[in-house]
């Protein structure tokens, strides 16, 4: 019979974790204008592309977005486990099909570092 | 007070007078300048205009941020970001996968407040980690959405 003990309490091997690289969790995606996207060429797209983003949105797939108040763009957190991934769902949002935004994808984890703080508790 | 010591001093009150008014005019210059030329660069958007209500901060080694010169800090920087989560200010905090630095987003508006901010860490102080800023606000596009149901 193994030990019952809490598989949830893993105190003994808690520092092992501070060498662990955490899973790749989010995309940030950075989205610029480009050259070929003029205001007169984007405005015809735009209902489109916000139809498509908030569908994206509703699907759990595009999880914030913020507009870039200094510059034209968008900034997305997509629900995403590689690049790749995000690449192929943002690539079909019709300003990335008409070749008028691009994005710079930024894979992102949690914080792994924090894991130095989780050895064992202060003994009082 | 005698006389002399007086005219000395309103000479001085003017001289300051017209110094204010030559810095007054340099830092309205330099106010209007940069907004004349993003709003050329802008589409005419009054629809996408939307006020600044986080910064995302994306922190990048330097060249001379090795391991060895970071590891030794990182127990101090881990700290020091969690005491600035705690104060609100960092709302979310994320490692970029590729080992070259963190992204947070944060509950700060002004760029200045935040590179001061970041830069009291200790990667910043060693000149070991640099960020860079950009202001974001609610997705304006959104806007075209409000049109009245149909009937």
């Amino acid at each position: 019979m193994p030990d019952n003990k809490n598989p949830r309490v893993h105190a003994e091997i808690l520092p092992a974790l501070a060498a662990v690289v955490g899973p790749t969790t989010k995309i940030l995606a950075i989205g610029s204008v480009t050259a070929k996207g003029t205001p007169e060429a984007i405005a015809p797209i735009l209902p489109h592309e916000v139809r498509a983003t908030v569908r994206n949105h509703l699907a759990g797939k595009i999880e914030q977005w913020f507009f870039q108040t200094e510059g034209y763009g968008v900034v997305f957190i997509v629900n995403a486990k590689s690049t790749a991934e995000a690449h192929e769902l943002l690539e079909k949002l019709p300003l990335g099909v008409a070749g008028m935004m691009e994005f710079e994808l930024i894979a992102l984890g949690p914080l792994a570092p924090l894991a130095m703080l989780i050895g064992e508790p202060p003994r009082s | 007070m005698s006389p002399r010591a007086l005219d000395k001093l309103t000479v001085r009150v003017r001289r300051l007078t017209k110094l204010a008014r030559v810095v007054g005019l340099v830092t309205v210059l330099a106010v209007i300048s940069p907004t004349a030329s993003f709003a050329q660069s802008m589409p005419p958007s009054s629809s996408l205009d939307v006020p600044t209500t986080k910064l995302l901060a994306i922190g990048t080694f330097t060249a001379k941020g090795s391991p060895d010169q970071w590891k030794p800090l990182l127990p101090a920087e881990v700290r020091d970001t969690v005491r600035l989560y705690l104060a609100g200010k960092i709302d979310q905090w994320y490692l970029k996968q590729d080992q070259s630095g963190v992204v947070f987003m944060m509950n700060v508006t002004d760029p200045k407040e935040a590179l001061e901010l970041l830069g009291r860490f200790p990667f910043g102080q060693a000149g070991l980690m640099e960020f860079q800023i950009i202001p974001l606000g609610p997705i304006g596009p959104l806007r075209v959405l409000l049109t009245e149901p149909a009937k």
